[in-house]
């Protein structure tokens, strides 16, 4: 038969449980929380040419220096669903990698997102970037030598509507 | 009568008999009066002591237990801090580097203005071994 003290003991341990899942309960769902990322890649080329209609939602585009550009296409539109803290990967028009991986998603609802390209058995081309993003906000890595043009390639994060 | 009004009615009889009173004590009883609550008032205040209370042993053992309980899930429970963290502005909209490596490349890092004024972040990479 269980005595007053034993019985007291179960009610710390379970005031202590009940405090621990209260602390960790958050930290395991941002785990689970997926986020959607966009890729958006696109060649820019000097020469005039059209801009693509699917672009036409990314004015910062249109603003110095990628206005230097006279052409774009988007070439590719990917869509992925990032879990944080796992890598994802998609492969770039120049056989390259674009590495991504939601770092953290910070009290404020934006993303922490790291970023790196490279080619597998090749050193890394971009070793990394770390970048703060609001949801629905890009961000560009641009610069990379493709046919003539540039590319240029805009990432966009949002939580997957419920 | 609601309990309010016979309240108020109450506490008007008792401010009225303690006026009566005040105006019908001679001076000397009054400063009197004073003296012995301004004793009283310093005599408190002599003996008040730091109130400490000693807690039963089982709530003692509580507290610490969730003190300790507290402290592992802060260091253990959380998602590990990012390891290399550079200074971060955290405004609420747009997007902003927070670190960088070129790794043997060149490049840079700035912002272009988005639709809404919000500022967006864009690496720019020299890609030399293409060109």
């Amino acid at each position: 038969m269980m005595n007053t003290r034993n019985v007291t003991r179960l009610h710390v341990l379970g005031l202590v449980l009940a405090v621990a899942a209260s602390f960790a309960a958050p930290a395991l769902a941002q785990a689970d929380e997926k986020v959607a990322a966009e890729v958006l890649v696109v060649l820019a080329k000097e020469e005039p040419g059209e801009i693509d209609p699917a672009l036409r939602d990314l004015p910062a585009l249109t603003r110095p220096p990628f206005n230097a550009f006279k052409s774009m296409e988007l070439l590719s539109r990917p869509k992925l669903e990032l879990t944080p803290g796992k890598d994802s990967e998609i492969t770039l028009p120049n056989g390259r990698k674009l590495r991504i991986q939601v770092v953290q998603i910070l009290p404020n609802g934006r993303f922490r997102v790291r970023v790196s390209i490279n080619r597998p058995n090749e050193r890394d081309y971009l070793p990394l970037v770390v970048v703060v993003a609001s949801e629905n906000e890009p961000f560009f890595v641009a610069g990379q030598a493709y046919q003539g043009g540039t590319l240029v390639i805009g990432v966009r994060l949002s939580k997957p509507a419920e | 009568m609601n309990v309010d009004a016979q309240s108020k009615e109450q506490a008007e009889i008792l401010r009225e008999i303690a006026e009566d009173r005040a105006r019908s004590l001679p001076p000397e009883a009054s400063d009197l009066l004073f003296e012995r609550i301004e004793r009283a008032i310093e005599e408190e205040k002599k003996n008040e002591r730091p109130r400490l209370r000693l807690l039963p042993g089982g709530a003692g053992i509580t507290m610490t237990v969730l003190a300790a309980a507290a402290a592992i899930v802060l260091m253990y429970g959380r998602p590990a801090p990012a390891p290399v963290e550079h200074a971060e502005v955290t405004s609420p909209r747009g997007s902003e580097v927070v670190e960088v490596d070129f790794g043997s490349n060149a490049g840079t890092h700035f912002t272009v203005e988005g639709e809404r004024g919000q500022r967006l972040a864009v690496v720019w990479i020299d890609d030399w071994e293409l060109r």
